[in-house]
């Protein structure tokens, strides 16, 4: 499997809005897993997932996303 | 496939079983056997007594053909419900012990040496359904990105080492040369490529458990 080069800042701004692994998973329409990858930089994700997400915690893409 | 008609499944199944077993009876005992033991059908010349096997063995391909569209009917319905709800087919992991059947696969050494039948080979591929102790694993999961991602990477490495390995076969019977028989090349290629089928079948679900799975260790320590 090929990891991601990048670094990702989700798990800081998920926690700053207040939601769980779970729920941002519930909100954005992906398993807990992969929310789990996503905050350790184990999955690139899709450009839709990462809009999705950074509409959930209500924070730029370019900010939780540095590639 | 509901329970209920699993059930009338295995009813209709047995009542076909225990006709044709009291057909064969029939035929055995008043009929000398005839369409059991095996007869020149070139030369065949109906008899009132043969109508019990003729109706037995109308029976019995009614139900092979019943069984066949009732699978692909309850494939089509459980394919259409895992698209509308994005989730994985729900599948019990006990369906992996059907990859058990494969070892009838060597009943075919037998059938070869004594009648010349290669085809219980096929049997092989149901080594291919231990594939379902993982997908019964991950049965009934919310298929998301990463998850089709996933799966197209199981699906791409399992037929990759499929190709492989049929490559491999037909340079290895290519070899053989004039050196075995017809039949020879036959056995190893039937059996050879149920064999190949069903790592292909099992890796798949293996792989796509193993990808969807790995460092699942780290996932304890993150509930919140």
């Amino acid at each position: 499997m090929i990891m991601a080069e990048f670094i990702c800042h989700l798990k800081k701004y998920r926690q700053q809005v207040g939601l769980t692994q779970e729920q941002l998973a519930e909100k954005v329409g992906v398993r807990r897993e992969t929310i789990m990858r996503l905050e350790k930089a184990q999955y690139n994700p899709s450009l839709k997932l990462a809009v999705d997400i950074s509409r959930a915690v209500g924070i730029p893409i370019e900010e939780i996303f540095i590639f | 496939m509901s329970k209920r008609n699993l059930k009338r499944l295995i009813i209709l199944g047995v009542i076909c079983a225990i006709c044709t077993a009291a057909a064969i009876g029939y035929s055995l005992t008043f009929n000398d056997g005839r369409l059991v033991y095996p007869m020149d059908f070139g030369s065949y010349q109906f008899q009132i007594k043969d109508v019990p096997m003729i109706l037995a063995l109308i029976l019995v391909l009614l139900y092979v053909a019943y069984l066949v569209v009732s699978l692909i009917v309850s494939g089509l319905v459980v394919k259409r419900e895992s698209k509308q709800t994005g989730r994985t087919r729900k599948i019990s992991p006990k369906f992996g012990y059907l990859g058990f059947l494969g070892f009838i696969g060597f009943l075919g050494i037998w059938t070869y040496l004594v009648y010349g039948i290669i085809f219980p080979f096929v049997f092989f591929i149901f080594f291919g359904f231990f594939g379902f102790f993982y997908e019964g694993k991950m049965s009934n999961v919310l298929a998301d990105e990463r998850f089709r991602k996933n799966r197209r990477e199981a699906e791409l490495k399992a037929l990759r080492v499929g190709y492989r390995l049929t490559f491999l076969l037909i340079l290895l019977v290519g070899m053989t040369g004039s050196r075995v028989s017809a039949g020879t090349v036959a056995v190893l290629l039937t059996s050879g490529i149920s064999l190949i089928c069903a790592l292909v079948q099992f890796l798949n679900e293996y792989l796509l458990y193993r990808y969807d799975q790995m460092d699942s260790a780290d996932w304890e320590d993150e509930g919140e």
